[in-house]
């Protein structure tokens, strides 16, 4: 049994954006697709709940989960090329559940399409209804994705990774247009990415995921301000950055996220961690209160002296995990920060 | 942008490799031509790191295929080490040509899923290396070492037993096995996670010192090629915009595109103020038809009559940092006054 999602706990308030981050195979995806039934029944089995304005949705009936995708619920996903129907024009993609969840009128729905269109910022919106998905960048396509998942005025919305294949610079537009729908509509969003410079500045709140399970979940403030996890650490450490100086040495995560058939005892991130000991690799840390608002799991929390300890006894030993941290925070204070 | 101009290349015998006025074009429908990349110079000297920078469909990417005359360009020169490439044919072209390797961006698909890792990294040496066989598998054991693979575990491995991050290196040391002395890198590590990105950057950035590689970095990550590069070239639609050193580009960019790339890099900062105007997203310019003059006009806030008008050309703005446009960021350095003055 690879267990994908281990045990995990979110809410999303109405207004709020959480982000979820992590590496490949973290789980991520897998709990927004769960979330919202999305995942193919033979052979998952799901335990817990997901409640949804007082409904819990692991309850609804299959059948029945149509009422809330796209109404209720809706999701942006990662590739703007295969998410929409190669065959099928821009305009029908927008108005199909237009017309199926809000009943419009063929004309009612057109109209609707249009303005959506529009709300997107897509240049010359007529002629575009009319026109099939491979006509369009890659940024406008992820555009109309995001008017089709906006249109019938869901109250959440997922955006599993929904700039990963875009250019930094349409990057940047397609997320102010998601803020911007997040806000006007007052919707909850969560946003599922693998990058933390991009969920930054669009937050309100981060969980950090590591092997199915939420290693550790901050306000982003408080998040970026103090860091607990040695996962988080890690992750945001090996972002080559602008404001570093060319050919700092980038403070790797050594090794590979763990086999979720058999997922090593104690810590699930010990294997790669610079600071983890002896009672890492057989007890398994529980989630605890750093701060009220910032909860992470981890013996040995960043910023604490038994971290900095541990951390100098690691580099003795000669683990490559430490050794390569020090090597980063040596070419650092080399070549200097800001140039 | 859009600039043309040869003001950035420099003399000497440290240039391994000295790319001039290249110019690639494919024919489309209608008798037309998709001008990907139009006269564009460059130089790197042996042991630099030069990044290419733009965004998807500049021509960077067409660039790094035309040095090694996969397709050969339409116009231009290549020289490697002095050796007008595009003037070869055939077997001469082939030889000359394993002096110059390439890595691709996605490391699964770049590797032949059928054939076990011992023989995929082994085949150039079939082609060029040494007859005996352990021999062969002496350099092959080396390089897969040197990346970091087990070659005794890997040996009679196939691919897909491995993940995005080690096919990678794999890549890499079957680029290596032949000894090039240029290694074009095209987008590396933009399909891999952050973590192993930084991992094969560290690589990349070990084996350069290792083994005397040169190497070109192309990839659409600012970050990315700050970190490896020495000097960094940013293009687009197919012509170079702004050379210079790594560290002075980011500091003082003077081209308005390259300040536009590097205000949408995302910092991993909550205090970043994040600028959130929508700007309505236009079709970018087609390189079947680009816009006259300067070809970043059409999406310059600083654009007037003059760069529709003229193209601009490649003037040193700061010691060893260069710029093609008519309103540059930040003004000429004194120097190039004093002259004009004489």
């Amino acid at each position: 049994m690879v267990k994908a999602v281990d045990g995990v706990d979110l809410s999303v308030d109405r207004g709020r954006t959480i982000g979820i981050v992590g590496e490949s195979g973290s789980g991520k995806t897998v709990l927004a697709r769960t979330i919202m039934r999305l995942n193919l029944g033979v052979n998952v089995h799901t335990e817990g709940s997901v409640r949804y304005a007082g409904v819990d949705l692991l309850d609804v009936p299959k059948k029945q989960m149509r009422d809330y995708w796209g109404a209720e619920i809706a999701m942006v996903f990662q590739d703007p090329m295969t998410s929409l129907n190669p065959v099928v024009r821009i305009g029908r993609q927008v108005t199909e559940h237009l017309r199926h969840h809000l009943g419009l009128s063929k004309e009612e729905a057109k109209e609707t399409a249009l303005a959506l269109l529009k709300e997107v910022r897509i240049p010359e919106a007529e002629a575009r209804l009319n026109a099939f998905p491979h006509q369009l960048s890659g940024g406008m396509r992820q555009r109309v994705c995001i008017a089709i998942a906006i249109a019938c005025g869901p109250r959440l919305l997922f955006a599993d990774e929904p700039t990963t294949a875009l250019d930094v610079t349409v990057q940047h537009q397609i997320m102010n247009v998601l803020a911007r729908e997040q806000n006007e509509r007052d919707m909850g969003m969560v946003l599922v990415t693998h990058d933390l410079g991009v969920v930054a500045g669009r937050t309100d709140d981060i969980a950090v995921m590591y092997a199915g399970k939420i290693v550790e979940r901050a306000s982003t403030k408080s998040l970026f301000a103090d860091v607990k996890h040695p996962y988080t650490e890690a992750l945001l450490r090996s972002i080559p950055r602008t404001s570093h100086a060319s050919h700092t040495r980038l403070a790797a995560i050594v090794g590979r996220p763990p086999d979720l058939i058999n997922p090593p005892s104690g810590c699930s991130f010990s294997p790669r961690c610079a600071y983890a000991q002896d009672i890492c690799f057989t007890e398994e840390p529980v989630l605890e209160e750093a701060s009220p608002n910032h909860e992470f799991a981890c013996h040995f929390p960043v910023g604490t002296e038994p971290n900095r300890e541990a951390f100098e006894k690691n580099v003795a030993k000669g683990m490559p995990q430490a050794v390569s941290i020090r090597r980063h925070e040596e070419s650092l204070a080399e070549l200097g920060g800001h140039v | 942008m859009a600039g043309t101009g040869t003001a950035h290349l420099r003399d000497g015998d440290e240039v391994l490799l000295r790319v001039e006025g290249l110019t690639v074009e494919f024919p489309a429908p209608g008798g037309n031509k998709v001008k990907a990349v139009s006269g564009i110079s460059f130089d790197i000297k042996k042991g630099e790191t030069l990044g290419l920078v733009g965004e998807s469909g500049c021509g960077k990417s067409t660039t790094g295929k035309a040095i090694i005359q996969l397709p050969p360009p339409t116009g231009g020169s290549v020289q490697l080490n002095g050796d007008e490439l595009t003037d070869l044919h055939g077997d001469e072209l082939r030889r000359r040509r394993t002096d110059i390797q390439m890595i691709f961006q996605d490391p699964i698909s770049s590797l032949n899923p059928r054939r076990k890792i011992g023989k995929v990294v082994s085949e150039p040496l079939d082609v060029w290396g040494p007859d005996s066989k352990e021999e062969k598998q002496a350099i092959t054991d080396k390089f897969l070492e040197a990346v970091g693979i087990d070659p005794d575990v890997a040996r009679d491995k196939r691919p897909h037993e491995f993940s995005g991050g080690q096919c990678q290196r794999i890549s890499i040391a079957r680029a290596l096995v032949l000894d090039p002395s240029l290694l074009i890198c095209d987008e590396p590590v933009s399909a891999l996670d952050v973590s192993v990105q930084a991992q094969i950057l560290n690589l990349l950035g070990d084996l350069k010192v290792e083994y005397n590689l040169t190497l070109v970095f192309i990839a659409h990550d600012l970050a990315v090629v700050k970190n490896i590069s020495d000097r960094v070239a940013v293009m687009y639609l197919g012509k170079m915009c702004e050379i210079a050193e790594s560290n002075e580009m980011y500091s003082n960019p003077a081209h308005p595109y390259t300040a536009l790339l590097l205000g949408s890099v995302p910092e991993p900062d909550p205090n970043t103020d994040l600028d959130l105007e929508i700007v309505e997203e236009g079709d970018l310019p087609s390189p079947i038809n680009p816009p006259s003059g300067c070809r970043f006009r059409t999406r310059c806030p600083r654009a007037d009559e003059q760069c529709a008008a003229e193209e601009p050309q490649m003037v040193e703005i700061a010691s060893d940092h260069f710029v093609a446009c008519h309103h540059p960021l930040i003004d000429p350095q004194p120097a190039e006054v004093s002259l004009a003055n004489d």
